[in-house]
């Protein structure tokens, strides 16, 4: 099928790479589009995609309480029982609704990725 | 001991760093013995070899079979969303801090010890036009692609490389001339100048050119050695059209180029090479292991390599013969290249040529 980047205009959604103009290798293999479908279904791809997501996103949130742990303790600034006790201001919780909101784009931004209708073709694979 | 200036671009959270720690320590799991995608894919194929009785080496039957395997559709999902995590990730921590960084190349541009020589009638040829490995953009067309690069590659080489580790091994490694006269290096297609610096390092009296064709790669290649108070040069010229004179370099030098360049410019370049490299000088080049001899899995892997993370050239270059190209334009290649992997990177080997 040629160049699958060749009928490829200026798009951006979201957090997906964009790819802003067509590439134009000299010949050698083709480079696949901006979605490849790899699995039967592009739901199960948008799924895969979550879940590695979220263990991305699990992880970036415990390194930053392992530091912060380590940091409380060294420091000798609090009990852990005084953070389980914590509730936030309402100031306090704007900003922790901005970060859920952040969270859940990094995490389900596949869904707004998903084609409405399914390849018919395989042949881009 | 004296500690080196970390050069490494800085991201613009701890968010971003932990990310980036995560799709490093996720690619190493599903490209390697984590996941084993590679073993059991491979065994799956030696099996279909073995009842159709003779070697599996037809791409599109290994594609086909792999294809037909729910675990080699995943292998591939993995594989496309690391990269683009990992790519992900960077727009968003360096476009929050693009002025910042934009004006950091602004400030060190004039600064030396070394020079930084951009050409503002460059001309990218088309074949340039690629975002390898998804990089957005690719190699040129964004300011900060040279940063991109770095940090791209420090989650590549899984953070082995942050002090160019890799770059000095690879660069004490390449032989000296039968007379021993170093006095010249010429780094081709250098990206961010890792090697050059290695070289300055290793040779410090001698001349150390790095080229390459793009601007982004070359501001930052010159910011990083300006940082590093390593006294080199970098210029803006295309590796098959260097514009310097005959028999000028005692070392030319090659890391990860050529599988990065179409056939005919593998060609041109080695022809290039030959010309500005003195008799009795030395060519040598480390890029990816050919296809020949490789199981079928491994076949598999540089088609999916090509064709889904962008390398469109790769394929070409690993299957043409590398050695024969070198003989062909006035180089003698001492060892035969095969079985020879280098760095301690099983997907490397080297050539080491003299022009004669």
């Amino acid at each position: 099928m040629g160049n699958a980047l060749g009928a490829l205009g200026t798009f951006s959604i979201g957090l997906r790479l964009v790819f802003e103009e067509t590439q134009t290798p000299e010949g050698g293999t083709p480079i696949v589009g901006p979605d490849p479908v790899y699995l039967q279904d592009p739901v199960l791809d948008a799924t895969v995609r979550m879940v590695v997501e979220l263990a991305a996103q699990v992880w970036v949130e415990r390194e930053r309480r392992l530091a912060l742990e380590v940091l409380i303790e060294d420091h000798g600034i609090l009990e852990r029982g005084v953070l389980e006790n914590f509730r936030p201001s309402a100031t306090q919780a704007i900003t922790f609704k901005a970060e859920r909101d952040r969270f859940m784009e990094d995490i389900f931004k596949e869904l707004r990725r998903l084609p409405i209708t399914v390849p018919k073709s395989k042949d881009d694979q | 001991m004296k500690s080196t200036p970390n050069t490494m671009p800085k991201l613009a959270s701890r968010h971003d760093t932990a990310y980036l720690d995560f799709v490093e320590g996720f690619r190493e799991y599903i490209l390697g013995k984590g996941a084993n995608f590679e073993d059991r894919l491979n065994a799956n194929l030696l099996a279909a070899e073995e009842e159709q009785g003779f070697p599996l080496d037809d791409l599109e039957k290994i594609k086909a079979l792999v294809w037909a395997q729910p675990l080699g559709r995943l292998h591939g999902r993995l594989a496309r969303t690391q990269q683009e995590m990992k790519w992900h990730a960077l727009q968003r921590s360096f476009e929050s801090q693009r002025s910042v960084l934009s004006a950091e190349l602004a400030y060190w541009d004039s600064r030396g010890p070394g020079t930084l020589e951009l050409d503002s009638s460059f001309q990218y040829p088309p074949y340039v036009n690629v975002h390898f490995h998804l990089q957005p953009k690719g190699y040129y067309k964004d300011e900060l692609s040279g940063f991109f690069y770095h940090y791209g590659t420090k989650v590549f080489f899984r953070g082995d490389n942050d002090q160019d580790e890799l770059h000095e091994k690879l660069v004490s490694r390449v032989p000296l001339p039968k007379d021993s006269k170093v006095n010249k290096i010429l780094d081709l297609a250098c990206s961010i100048g890792q090697s050059t610096t290695a070289f300055h390092r290793l040779y410090p009296k001698a001349e150390i050119i790095g080229i390459d064709y793009s601007a982004p790669m070359l501001r930052v290649a010159h910011r990083r050695a300006a940082i590093l108070g390593d006294k080199v040069d970098f210029k803006q010229r295309l590796v098959e059209q260097t514009r310097f004179p005959d028999a000028q370099f005692d070392i030319t030098f090659a890391f990860i180029v050529f599988h990065e360049l179409p056939l005919r410019i593998i060609h041109d370049t080695v022809r290039e090479a030959a010309r500005v490299t003195r008799k009795g000088g030395i060519f040598a080049v480390f890029d990816f292991t050919g296809t020949a001899g490789k199981s079928p899995f491994q076949l598999y892997h540089r088609w999916f390599d090509a064709r889904h993370n962008g390398e469109p050239y790769s394929q070409d270059f690993c299957d043409c013969h590398l050695q024969d190209i070198l003989t062909r334009y006035g180089f003698h290649v001492a060892a035969a290249p095969d079985g020879q992997r280098s760095g301690g990177a099983g997907y490397l080997q080297h050539w080491f040529a003299t022009r004669v």
